[in-house]
């Protein structure tokens, strides 16, 4: 089976079906996936800031609550068009820029190069953002 | 220019800086009143943390008000219209207020006097800064452009 057959399947869910075609489904789970990225986001930063360099660890499971709501929700909203997101080039960069980000966190040791580390994650971060506001054009 | 920012590349792209500076916003205070309610960074103090994370906050504040200006004026009649729009600028408003009064207090060195109400500003924060982001995405829901 192909992806693009794969992908015709899940849309094909049940799952899948509920969300798209439901009159709510899409805008509650898109707002809901916003709405984490927005919450949770500071869990991703707090590493970057100065003086609270060693506070990651602190935080790993509100990271963890926060990760897993924004990858549950952007799952669904897959799965609810996935034949569109395959077609879509933007997205495909948007999830080649999260394995890039997900590169770089686990390449970034404790002390050496952090800032070069921090300044990557900034850049990949802010560009996983424009890329998923192009989703909706390319 | 508003002409431009509309039929333009330029939309999505203030559209996007502004989710960034919302992140950062929204963000940053979410990760304060999570400390508050004692969820994470136990080893700082919320003074310090909130005054840590304050520049972020500032720029993510500057970054919203200097793009969502821009987004509006590309086409106010529609926002105008737009019922989402109306309540997010409510909420904004409250948010905002209840950021530089309530919230400044539940940061500040006397607030753990008074740590059920500091809890309390903590959920109401992190609730209205919730419902900020929920209106501002479901103005694309209660677009009428098309319609």
């Amino acid at each position: 089976m192909s992806l693009f057959e794969l992908c015709g399947r899940i849309q094909e869910l049940w799952v899948s079906r509920s969300i798209s075609q439901s009159t709510w489904g899409y805008p509650v789970v898109g707002a809901l996936h916003v709405m984490a990225i927005a919450l949770f986001s500071g869990t991703l930063l707090i590493p970057h800031v100065h003086n609270f360099e060693t506070a990651a660890f602190d935080i790993r499971w509100i990271r963890r609550v926060g990760v897993t709501l924004v990858v549950l929700t952007g799952t669904l909203l897959f799965a609810s068009g996935a034949l569109g997101y395959y077609k879509s080039a933007s997205f495909r960069i948007k999830l080649a820029l999260l394995a890039l980000i997900i590169l770089n966190t686990l390449t970034a040791s404790r002390q050496r190069r952090r800032k070069l580390h921090s300044a990557i994650a900034f850049v990949l971060w802010a560009a996983v953002i424009f890329a998923a506001r192009g989703i909706a054009f390319f | 220019m508003a002409e431009f920012i509309k039929q333009s590349w330029l939309f999505p792209v203030i559209q996007s800086i502004h989710l960034i500076g919302l992140t950062l916003l929204v963000g940053t205070i979410g990760l304060t009143d999570f400390r508050i309610l004692g969820i994470g960074m136990r080893r700082h103090t919320v003074g310090d943390l909130a005054s840590g994370l304050a520049p972020w906050t500032t720029g993510g504040l500057l970054t919203v008000f200097a793009t969502g200006p821009l987004l509006f004026g590309s086409d106010f009649p529609r926002y105008l219209h737009n019922p989402a729009f109306v309540l997010k600028m409510g909420l904004i408003a409250a948010a905002l207020t209840a950021h530089f009064t309530l919230h400044r207090g539940a940061v500040g060195a006397n607030a753990r006097r008074n740590p059920a109400k500091q809890k309390l500003i903590a959920v109401v924060s992190l609730i209205l800064w919730s419902c900020v982001v929920l209106a501002g995405r479901a103005i694309a829901d209660f677009d009428l452009r098309g319609a």
